[in-house]
């Protein structure tokens, strides 16, 4: 409610500065919970507790595990390429905190851009070609092998994750995300387009390197991929890179498909962060389930089976809503 | 352009430590040199200075996955050497140990195969659960989880408990439930077909001249197993049949452990239905052991992982030379063979397929 | 691949299966072979558990009893195999193994435990 008052009486430099601050905050709280969260939902499914003694409920161990990789000694490997090694995965982070910043969180809260949703696809291309960097400068052959395979299946589904969204915006008739989810206000577009959420969510766990398209740390065959050789305070940026970008993918996921902020008695931003843990709580459960796919497989799966679908799913649309 | 990979001793495939040098050409291994040792303990060396009962305890460390099995095959090569026979009723607790010991070990391999191949440690939980049960019920019995010792001259140092038949009927009511609900969760699932079948194929003519044993070789169509064809304690009686699958992929192995956990759970539902009263207690551990009659004898048995052998030469109070033919040391060098000409990322899914303990690898 | 995903949704709902350790403990069967006891005045100095033992654990030192000084057991818990076969060829039963088995020390040299320690 504070929040909500001091958004509706500033404007201007206040504004954003107010806006900057909230939002920072709710990546902060999502990466910190989601965390948790899931550590503890895999360990009630195979039977355990997870992290019990570090505060109540194990909740202060996320932040037990950032204290400890902050304090630790950066060691960089001799064949590393310095300047790249060094410079590449904050550069990925603030990549994917400047894209959370591109979605509008509710009406009021959030930018409202009227390319908005192309705009961000766009930029969400850049993060194989950072990911590639990272692992093809670190002068050792399991980052390389790793960055060549994450390379290929970012190229792979791409093309599906870009005719999913395409297929929404085709609906909504604009790419402003704060449009389409208004739009959603009797239904959301799952029950409209099935077949382009499934498209979409599976592309999606392609994008956020998720289980099974967990090749780049595979870490029963290529041993942790491109994190053989990182210091200790860049294993907590991946760390942080990797949660973030869950949180990228699970809003994007609630807000085109799941209706975004849109439900009764509780504030808006509210419902968007109880959909976007949600989905989240599925992506881990499909993660305890699912073996890892082979390379081969995974790029069969995307252009024989996910491309054709989401053409089916446009083409659908059209004939359908469109018309 | 050929590239060398050192998948080294540390290996988080949870086989123990193994190195193994491969040549790759690209995304296809021309070449896999597996490089051991690691563990070697020199059990033989040991073996040699210690007095009969004595090594009991050193035989069980050879495998950990399934101790109890290396206590028997040594216990049953001394009762050879002695000339004493089993008593009746400790033939029937034997086979029933040991089979529960079978189907822990299976479950073990289990959990760690769907590790390997990817699995984020759910499978693995789940059969640490039910091996833990397991363990349990054998706790009850000898009094310790891992190292029993409880194989004795002529029998068992302790007899079945009383409600060690209820207990053991539950159990094995809940393992094959479970065990109709792993092969759902595997076999369902897509991925997992997709990454096994007709993966890492071992034709039949090359898994007998490898030598290779045990659920490796029944994968590959060869109808070979020791609990039938030198049948020992009541195997014969209880109609055992062995489990034989022809494809000789990662699937087919796969399916051979799991069929097997089922025989043995059939196996025990068997012997504890026909097992005798009377006395199961073999001679207790005394200082001096009694005398030894045939100084040559040669014992096979059917560990989990495949045929062991024990070829002793007996002096008066210790062996004078023990050799152990383990299993999973055959198996490993077919690995060679096995993966060639495959890609890389199958051959974890391979390794994890041969079920190795690298401490028996070692010895 | 539906199913796989129900029923790990259905596990999360069953109840765990490990314990609390150090808070909650399991319960040891009575023939656990844990740490040693020695009844120190029933012990009779045969040595037939230094002996016995596959990986000389147990040495025979002076001690003192109300006997007089004897030669009693001192045993390198640290070596232990847990075998049970000095428990098993002790002719007067006063070396049994017990139901403990938390065994922590900050120097090795507190892992040998002379025969008075043995309770």
């Amino acid at each position: 409610m504070l929040i909500g008052n001091a958004l509706i009486l500033s404007n201007g430099i206040a504004r954003l500065i107010i806006e900057v601050i909230v939002i920072f905050i709710f990546i902060v709280f999502f990466d910190y919970m989601f965390g948790w969260l899931e550590r503890k939902t895999i360990a009630k499914a195979q039977f355990r507790h997870g992290p019990t003694y570090v505060g109540k409920f194990g909740l202060f161990q996320n932040l037990a595990d950032i204290i400890k990789l902050l304090a630790k000694e950066n060691v960089m490997p001799s064949t590393a390429d310095r300047l790249v090694f060094s410079a590449a995965p904050p550069l990925l982070l603030a990549l994917i905190i400047f894209l959370v910043y591109m979605l509008p969180f509710s009406n009021t809260l959030g930018i409202s851009i009227s390319l908005g949703l192309l705009a961000v696809f766009v930029l969400l291309s850049f993060a194989p070609l950072m990911l590639f960097l990272i692992g093809a400068s670190s002068g050792n052959k399991f980052s390389a092998i790793s960055a060549q395979r994450s390379v290929i299946m970012s190229l792979s589904y791409e093309i599906p994750l870009l005719l999913a969204v395409a297929g929404v915006a085709l609906y909504a008739g604009s790419f402003n995300i704060t449009n389409i989810v208004n739009l959603q206000a009797h239904m959301p577009f799952i029950v409209l387009m099935p077949i382009g959420f499934f498209v979409f969510f599976v592309a999606m766990l392609a994008e956020l390197e998720r289980p099974p398209f967990d090749l780049r740390e595979a870490d029963s065959e290529l041993i942790a991929g491109w994190l053989v050789d990182v210091g200790s305070p860049y294993y907590a940026i991946a760390l942080f890179v990797d949660y973030t970008r869950m949180f990228l993918g699970s809003l994007l996921i609630s807000l085109l498909f799941l209706s975004g902020w849109i439900g009764p008695y509780l504030p808006q931003v509210i419902w968007l962060l109880i959909k976007a843990f949600i989905v989240a709580i599925v992506i881990v459960v499909i993660r305890a389930t699912t073996v890892r796919m082979r390379i081969d497989r995974l790029m069969r799966f995307g252009w024989f089976w996910l491309l054709p679908l989401s053409i089916f799913n446009i083409i659908l649309t059209f004939l359908l809503f469109v018309r | 352009m050929l590239t060398k990979i050192n998948v080294g001793p540390i290996h988080p495939s949870t086989h123990g430590v193994l190195r193994l040098v491969v040549t790759l050409d690209g995304d296809t291994i021309v070449n896999v040199e597996p490089h051991i040792g690691f563990l070697h303990r020199g059990v033989e060396k040991l073996a040699e200075n210690r007095m009969y009962m004595q090594n009991e305890s050193y035989m069980e460390k050879i495998d950990y996955a399934a101790p109890m099995a290396y206590s028997d095959l040594y216990v049953a090569a001394l009762e050879e050497a002695m000339g004493i026979q089993t008593k009746e009723r400790a033939k029937y607790v034997r086979l029933i140990l040991l089979e529960f010991q079978r189907i822990a070990s299976h479950l073990l391999w289990l959990g760690t195969f769907c590790n390997d191949l990817g699995q984020m440690f759910t499978m693995f939980m789940w059969t640490m659960k039910d091996r833990d049960l397991i363990l349990n019920l054998l706790q009850d019995v000898t009094g310790s989880r891992m190292f029993y010792v409880n194989m004795r001259l002529g029998g068992v140092s302790i007899d079945l408990p009383p409600n060690f038949e209820e207990h053991a009927k539950k159990l094995l009511d809940y393992l094959e439930k479970r065990l109709k609900e792993y092969e759902v969760y595997l076999e369902k699932n897509p991925i997992f077909i997709e990454r096994t079948k007709n993966v890492g194929t071992l034709k039949r003519n090359d898994a007998i001249e490898l030598g290779v044993t045990g659920p490796v070789l029944r994968a590959s169509g060869v109808n070979f197993d020791v609990r039938r064809d030198y049948s020992y304690y009541v195997y014969d009686k209880l109609h055992f049949i062995p489990q034989v699958q022809t494809r000789g992929d990662v699937f087919a192995r796969y399916r051979v452990r799991m069929l097997e956990m089922r025989e043995s759970i059939k196996l025990i539902r068997d012997a504890l239905k026909s097992m005798p009263e009377g006395d199961a207690l073999g001679m207790p551990v005394k200082l001096i052991s009694p005398p030894v009659k045939e100084s040559e004898v040669k014992v096979r048995r059917e560990l989990p992982r495949g045929e062991g052998m024990i070829f002793m030469v007996a002096d008066k109070q210790r062996p004078y030379r023990l050799s152990i033919r383990a299993p999973a040391f055959i198996n490993l060098s077919s690995l060679r063979q096995i993966a060639i000409g495959e890609r890389y990322a199958d051959l974890f899914a391979i390794l994890g397929s041969l079920d190795l303990v690298m401490a028996d690898v070692d010895r | 691949m539906l199913r796989p995903l129900i029923k790990t949704i259905g596990a999360l709902g069953k109840e765990r299966f490990t314990t609390k350790f150090p808070e909650e403990r399991e319960i040891q069967p009575d023939n656990y072979r844990g740490l040693h006891r020695l009844d120190i005045e029933t012990c009779i100095s045969c040595g037939a558990c230094e002996r016995i033992c596959p990986n000389k654990t147990i040495t025979m030192v002076d001690a003192n009893t109300e006997r007089g000084r004897r030669k009693l057991p001192q045993i390198d818990q640290e070596r232990c195999l847990f075998c049970g076969l000095c428990e098993e060829v002790c002719p007067t039963h006063c070396l049994v193994l017990t139901k403990n088995y938390e065994l922590t020390a900050n120097d090795r040299r507190h892992f040998i435990k002379r025969p008075e320690e043995l309770r």
